[in-house]
């Protein structure tokens, strides 16, 4: 084989190399080649895998075994989400129904609402949950409003106007 | 050296505050934006409370029994219901046929009081101020 050969890749395989330009070096050689390698993309990298596969036999490059069913085994084992179905906006977003009131007010339950509420409110404020549905459930009227006069003066006196009731200062003492 | 100093004395002073008067529970609510309604329904229950409690005779009593037994009837149904518009006659007629239900406008209109004496404690949060770029 002619020494220049070995820079002329063409001529040292007899081929056309224009079928694969991406695989030449920079002095024209094709250094995946020469190494036996084949780089089929800047991710994917299959060691002794030559490019020219048409002419296998006519080299003397030597070259690693194939590792094509290797790949395609890692390639099995990985498990694919399965592609979802595209649906409609409607079908794919749950909306929360909420029943709407009854025609007649008279099913309303204002009672129930009410309670539940004062429930929510009292554990707010830091009062004992049933405080109102105990005070509603009283037996006689006297007890009831005594029992909602004291809950009124206590939130009364309970109140305090952010300013000027109850300021906090600093002072530079020293 | 920096103190932090606690008014304690302010807190005295309205926890000695009577309900009525010029100097009252009612008049501090009244500065600090309660609405006309709460504070008239705060001043009834206090006149219904009161008359209870001086008067052993309304002890067997119903309280619609004592509205009607009332010279300012009128008056007290308007603030104890909290209902905007309504018949009086029909009203009273209903309320003594399920007392629950003014149990019901009572209980609504406290409800609205102590949702209103908290938001009134409470502060307003701070809000952030707008930098504007230069």
């Amino acid at each position: 084989m002619h020494a220049m050969a070995f820079l002329d890749p063409a001529a040292f395989f007899g081929t056309d190399l224009g079928a694969k330009p991406t695989s030449l070096g920079r002095n024209g050689l094709s250094v995946p080649l020469f190494l036996g390698l084949r780089y089929q993309d800047s991710h994917n990298f299959v060691r002794g895998e030559r490019w020219d596969q048409g002419r296998k036999n006519s080299t003397e490059v030597a070259s690693a075994p194939r590792c094509d069913s290797r790949t395609s085994e890692r390639i099995k084992s990985f498990r694919m989400p399965k592609q979802k179905k595209q649906q409609p906006y409607k079908a794919a977003v749950v909306f929360r129904k909420e029943p709407p009131p009854p025609d007649d007010p008279g099913h309303y339950d204002r009672f129930g609402i009410l309670l539940k509420e004062s429930q929510k409110f009292c554990k707010r404020v830091g009062l004992q949950k049933d405080l109102i549905p105990k005070i509603i459930r009283t037996d006689s009227d006297w007890a009831f409003i005594l029992k909602v006069d004291a809950l009124l003066e206590s939130a009364a006196i309970a109140h305090r106007p952010p300013w000027p009731a109850n300021p906090t200062f600093e002072a530079d003492v020293s | 050296m920096k103190q932090t100093f606690r008014n304690g004395a302010l807190d005295d002073f309205i926890d000695s505050l009577s309900m009525n008067g010029r100097t009252s529970l009612l008049k501090l609510l009244e500065a600090s934006a309660l609405p006309e309604e709460e504070l008239r329904f705060v001043e009834v229950t206090r006149l219904v409370r009161n008359a209870y409690a001086h008067n052993i005779e309304y002890a067997d009593h119903s309280l619609t029994q004592l509205i009607n037994s009332r010279g300012d009837k009128s008056r007290l149904i308007k603030y104890l219901s909290g209902i905007k518009t309504y018949d009086e006659a029909k009203l009273m007629s209903s309320y003594e046929k399920d007392p629950m239900f003014l149990r019901f406008c009572i209980i609504d209109s406290a409800m609205r009081f102590l949702f209103y004496a908290y938001h009134l404690t409470s502060r307003p949060k701070k809000k952030a101020k707008r930098r504007i770029s230069q």
